[in-house]
């Protein structure tokens, strides 16, 4: 059984739901403060997977927009955050897309000037957590990201990502067993990469 | 404790839970692979960005547009009141069609189909309520009732009917399946007055479930009224109604506007 969250966790889940509800209710200054407790969050999520500041900030509003239109679905005796999460969930995957489909007009040019050199290897921190989580296959990065970043259950998670419990608990337990190798000393000294 | 063993508890925690059983505790103790783990997931993740500016812009859009909202209602409604209109559209249509297909059925068959068509309707309402909001909990897969229906219609209809030629296969296979899609046609529209409020994240995976749950309603109108008891008929005839009723409401979100677009 999952150990009770400490009381700080609760209390801003509490308050969060406190803000959704207001905003329903056409409160602009709840839905400001929804709007700004939770960006941050938000944009941290958007700027994995390699989403230029640019790009993560036309995500955010589209998100938010996306948010707005569909309020009314959000039920109060559900946690907020896994509905967010959900909408910025499809919403990133649409710009990743979107992202690719540009990129990959544009890399054949990009290849002509810029040849990277093999001998030089990009520095690493040693717990930089999107180095490490990059290693990890997009579904097991995507649960660890929810987990750690957000600070989310593992059933919020499930519903932020429309999956079981069970399947993200495999997730989860996949991806650490991964980090947990990367985490060695000889494994951060040699850099890390191809174990995906 | 082995590794293995911390590792998957550990995934059965929220990240910021510190494990609280001794065992678990004993185990970082002696494992410092671990402990390193359990460090690096307590670590706080900086998640602040300088947004003032994006945040301010998209206060003022949502200003524009504020008014209070209904929420939907629970999630129990939306499931019960699906499965009532696909019971409620099947009963009154085979009552009106008559119930030659119950009067011909044997106590197994009448058991077995009957037992199984709601489980299947209320299914398939649990699926597409739950894809109505975004970040609904999945108790199963979305799938589940596609996959049943694949494998459960053929099983039991070879299980529970013999097949005998039937010069006019083609004709009472037509005919049926052209009345189960006029009950699953008719009942689309009134599930799409409970289903429009929704936000789906996957319309068309949404689109498709609910397709599903009017050619289950379908296929219950034709085995309260069939009488043909034969399992190629019924497959042919009755089982096909399920999945072309679930193609076509895939593929009417091909042709929607561009306003109601993918998530």
């Amino acid at each position: 059984m999952e150990p009770p969250a400490d009381q700080k966790q609760l209390g801003r889940v509490a308050e969060l739901n406190l803000l959704m509800v207001r905003y329903q209710q056409a409160d602009l200054t709840a839905a400001g403060a929804l709007i700004r407790q939770v960006s941050p969050l938000l944009f941290r999520f958007l700027t994995s997977d390699g989403a230029s500041r640019h790009d993560a900030e036309d995500l955010l509003q589209e998100v938010w927009l996306r948010v707005h239109k569909a309020r009314h679905t959000w039920r109060a005796a559900e946690p907020v955050l896994p509905w967010l999460y959900a909408i910025a969930r499809h919403v990133k995957v649409d710009g990743y897309r979107k992202r690719q489909r540009i990129n990959s007009r544009e890399r054949s040019l990009e290849s002509v000037w810029e040849t990277p050199d093999p001998s030089v290897k990009p520095a690493l921190q040693a717990f930089d957590f999107d180095t490490l989580v990059a290693a990890l296959p997009q579904g097991q990065r995507e649960v660890v990201r929810m987990l750690k970043v957000t600070g989310m259950s593992v059933e919020e998670v499930a519903r932020a990502t429309a999956s079981t419990s069970g399947a993200v608990k495999v997730k989860a337990f996949r991806a650490y067993e991964k980090l947990r190798r990367i985490l060695s000393p000889e494994r951060l000294k040699n850099g890390i990469g191809g174990d995906r | 404790m082995t590794c293995r063993e911390f590792l998957r508890r550990r995934s059965a925690l929220a990240h910021k839970a510190r494990p609280a059983s001794p065992e678990l505790r004993e185990h970082l103790a002696a494992c410092s692979e671990c402990s390193r783990l359990e460090d690096w997931l307590g670590m706080e993740d900086s998640a602040t960005s300088d947004l003032g500016g994006v945040t301010a812009r998209i206060e003022k859009a949502i200003a524009a547009d504020l008014t209070p909202i209904e929420p939907l209602p629970s999630l129990e409604w939306h499931i019960a009141v699906l499965s009532f209109i696909a019971f409620l559209v099947a009963g009154l249509i085979g009552w009106g069609l008559g119930l030659h297909g119950w009067e011909e059925m044997s106590s197994k068959q009448a058991a077995v189909t009957f037992g199984l068509l709601p489980v299947l309707i209320v299914t398939a309402a649990s699926a597409v309520s739950r894809q109505m909001t975004p970040g609904a909990m999945q108790r199963l897969s979305p799938a589940l009732p596609f996959g049943v229906c694949l494998f459960a219609m053929p099983f039991t209809a070879v299980l529970l009917y013999s097949s005998t030629p039937n010069p006019d296969f083609a004709f009472y296979a037509a005919r049926c399946w052209a009345i189960g899609m006029a009950c699953a046609i008719g009942t689309a529209p009134i599930l799409w007055l409970v289903l429009r409020r929704g936000f789906a994240l996957q319309p068309r995976l949404h689109a498709a479930s609910a397709g599903l749950l009017a050619g289950l309603a379908g296929i219950a109108v034709l085995e309260l009224q069939c009488p043909l008891m034969d399992a190629s008929h019924k497959l042919a005839g009755h089982a096909t109604v399920v999945f072309t009723a679930a193609l076509i409401g895939y593929v009417l979100t091909l042709v929607r506007t561009p306003a109601r677009a993918e998530v």
